[in-house]
């Protein structure tokens, strides 16, 4: 605080703090506590009871109309014509409370989740496990080849082909996937020469339908995430501690476990906790590439649930439930990574 | 500690990085054993030939023989030397123990054994207890020892260093010299010792060796190589000098006259020098001194124009006809027979050397 003001003056101080304030609130606590409210609330409509009840009622008010019409005792009349109205209130009442209905507060929406559902969520988690596992695998040789073992200008280039794909719209570059693995797709082309496919008797090999094609496309599309902060990390690495550790007569295996990985701890935690919740909450990579159809992804059900079902409340459960699990991953990578936040801000 | 030092033979060793020449093509042998600096300006390819000799660097041309054995092909770690870094490159997120370890890891030696081995080596750099402790907590000098520790576990015949004291300040470089020639002396380990401070390489070494823009100008002990530089180089970067340029006019039994702006100069030829030849005469601040009526063969009038007192010696400036000439003192105090303003200053001839020059350089 004192630092910033001696840094800024006072009045960038303010302003910086006032924007600091406005984006956490607006962009961050505001919308993250309406969506907790939402998730949180359900609305109990009219039930077959309520409905019942209307219907009795009615019948009753008829019954009482019918009674009021044949009867010729002024008394009688005027005890009917008070039930009648009481009747008729009675209904208004009860018709309204099948219009609008209640808010029920509750975990309802957090443990009414279907089996489907729910076996939809257990997989979107594994398989961006595996994504993100498949990713640092893909990564890590990567960003050490760009960072340490290659000269200057092949690590700019390595880079830059990396980075390039990603000046391309997510569209297109999900789509080019779609292009490669798609039943009439290239992969299926080259295999129709060795006459291992043939296009035209629609014998392809269904690429799409395996889980493998939203997985490639979805480790293509966040490697960069992965890329990124472990390069960052290795960069840092002084080159003279692999010459050291090499020079003590440590084996290339042995020099990546023990001076290389501890270093780059940090940045692999920062790349799977990216790669993962990118993964976990992508929507376009399997929407695309199953091409809606597939029910693949715990996101795809999420937006279903907002837009289609019109069910904001069950909506809002399920990216709740999403975000919590993704906290979890990153709880679970810091412990075992052995790292604190502070390490990752680095 | 039962290791013992290699010697070290380099054959026309030379390395260049496109067309720029790092090292010339050198010949050096160093002995099994020895204290053996290499001293150089910054630039001048003292790392570049450590990095051959460690096994980092392969020479474009020449051999690199340790303890006999032709090693140009092998790697690093196959070699029975060990490197210490300029910056050391101790590994921050291991402890000191670990670091010093390291070396006994990667050969396989169970974790009860590298412990003792390490906190014995520890002992040998003086860090008794300090093996549980980070490398960032350690300071410049303990920090240094750790990097001397780890490069001893793995018993090397030659350990080379690259400057390690650079980073440290006065006082603690002075300590540490000491304690690197005491571990040296106690090893037995051939030490090929790097450094651009002359100061540094005259007080450890029982060798030196001279380089300059990748070739080495002389190779001898710290003794000759001051009182007798083989070329203007050495003579310059080692240690202070009053110099003159000149014609030789007169040679014999390895002495040469130079006619300078000063005067005649009689020195030592460092080289064989031609009469009429351009040349060059250099004398030390402290072989010169009061001559009084004494009879020697360089002898000069001149005014005392600056007095810097350092301590324990007294830094004089005169000024003579055609030049001026730095003489060095022992402080002696308010006897100090320097006082005067006019004097008779001089020096012998084997004080003196004589290189012959270029022409163009004149
Ligand atoms: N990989 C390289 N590619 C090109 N030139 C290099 C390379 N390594 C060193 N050089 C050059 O070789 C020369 C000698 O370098 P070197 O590091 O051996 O100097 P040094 O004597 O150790 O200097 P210092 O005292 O500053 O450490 C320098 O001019 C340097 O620029
Ligand atoms: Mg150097």
């Amino acid at each position: 605080m004192r630092k910033l003001v001696d840094a800024y003056g006072a009045g960038i101080t303010t302003v910086l703090l006032l924007l600091v304030a406005i984006w956490t609130l607006g962009m961050v606590i505001a919308p993250q506590a309406t969506m907790l409210d939402q998730s949180l609330w359900s609305l109990e409509r009219g039930t077959a009871d309520l409905t019942v009840e209307i219907d009795r009622t009615y019948n009753e008010l008829s019954t009482a109309k019918y009674d009021y019409e044949h009867s010729k005792d002024a008394e009688a009349r005027l005890a009917l014509d008070i039930r009648i109205q009481g009747l008729t209130q009675k209904i208004a009442e009860l018709e309204l409370k099948e219009k609008r209905p209640d808010k029920v507060y509750g975990l309802q929406n957090y443990t009414r989740m279907t089996d489907i559902h729910l076996q939809i969520f257990m997989k979107t988690i594994f398989y961006a496990v595996m994504v993100t596992l498949l990713a640092l695998v893909v990564c890590y040789p990567v960003a050490y080849m760009a960072a340490l073992a290659s000269s200057g200008l092949r690590a700019t280039l390595l880079l830059l082909a990396l980075v390039i794909p990603y000046a391309l719209n997510e569209l297109l570059r999900i789509y080019a996937w779609l292009m490669i693995l798609d039943y009439q797709g290239v992969i299926n082309g080259v295999l129709e020469w060795f006459g291992v496919t043939d296009l035209a008797a629609r014998r392809w090999i269904p690429f799409l339908e395996s889980p493998a094609a939203v997985f490639m496309a979805m480790v293509y599309t966040y490697v960069l995430f992965m890329v990124f902060p472990i390069y960052n990390t290795l960069e840092t690495l002084d080159r003279n501690q692999i010459e050291a550790a090499r020079d003590l007569g440590a084996s290339v295996p042995r020099i990546h476990a023990r001076v290389i990985i501890p270093h780059a701890k940090p940045g692999i935690a920062v790349g799977c906790i990216m790669t993962f919740m990118l993964s976990a909450g992508s929507y376009s990579v399997p929407q695309i590439m199953t091409r809606g159809q597939g029910g693949d992804w715990f996101s795809q059900l999420v937006y279903r649930q907002f837009f289609e079902a019109n069910n904001w409340n069950i909506g809002a459960a399920y990216a709740f439930s999403l975000l919590a699990a993704c906290m979890v991953f990153v709880f679970l990578v810091m412990t075992v990574f052995g790292i604190r936040l502070k390490d990752i801000a680095r | 500690m039962a290791t013992h030092g290699r010697d070290v033979h380099l054959k026309a060793v030379s390395v260049t990085f496109g067309t720029f020449t790092a090292v010339a093509p050198n010949h050096l042998e160093v002995k099994a054993g020895e204290f053996f600096s290499i001293l150089g300006p910054s630039g001048c390819g003292k790392t570049t030939l450590l990095r051959v000799i460690s096994g980092f660097l392969s020479p474009t041309a020449g051999r690199v023989l340790i303890g006999g054995t032709d090693m140009t092909d092998l790697g690093p770690n196959e070699r029975p030397t060990a490197l210490i870094f300029q910056n050391l490159a101790l590994f921050p997120l291991m402890t000191v123990a670990e670091n010093v370890a390291f070396g006994l890891e990667a050969r396989g030696v169970g974790r009860k054994e590298r412990r003792r081995r390490a906190d014995e080596l520890l002992d040998l750099v003086a860090l008794s207890g300090m093996g549980d402790r980070m490398p960032g907590q350690l300071s410049g000098g303990q920090r240094q020892r750790v990097a001397v520790a780890r490069a001893l576990a793995v018993e090397p015949a030659v350990l080379l260093l690259d400057e390690p004291l650079s980073a440290l300040d006065l006082k603690l470089r002075q300590h540490m010299r000491a304690e690197l020639k005491t571990i040296q002396r106690r090893t037995g380990v051939t030490f090929i010792y790097i450094t651009h401070d002359q100061s540094e390489a005259l007080a450890m070494s029982d060798r030196i060796a001279v380089m300059n823009a990748g070739r080495i100008e002389q190779v001898d002990t710290p003794d000759r190589l001051y009182a007798l530089p083989a070329t203007p180089f050495v003579a310059g970067f080692v240690g202070e000098q009053n110099s003159y340029r000149g014609r030789v006019v007169e040679t014999a039994d390895g002495y040469a006259a130079v006619d300078t702006p000063i005067g005649r100069i009689r020195g030592r030829a460092a080289q064989p020098v031609a009469v009429g030849a351009a040349a060059l005469a250099m004398v030390r601040p402290e072989r010169v001194g009061l001559v009084g009526d004494r009879e020697t063969a360089n002898r000069f009038e001149a005014h005392l124009t600056n007095r810097v007192l350092e301590g324990p010696v007294v830094t004089h400036e005169f000024a003579m006809d055609g030049g001026t000439m730095v003489a060095q003192a022992p402080n002696l105090g308010i006897r100090s027979h320097w006082l005067a303003s006019v004097h008779a200053i001089g020096f012998d001839a084997d004080d003196a050397v004589v290189f012959p020059v270029e022409a163009s350089d004149a």
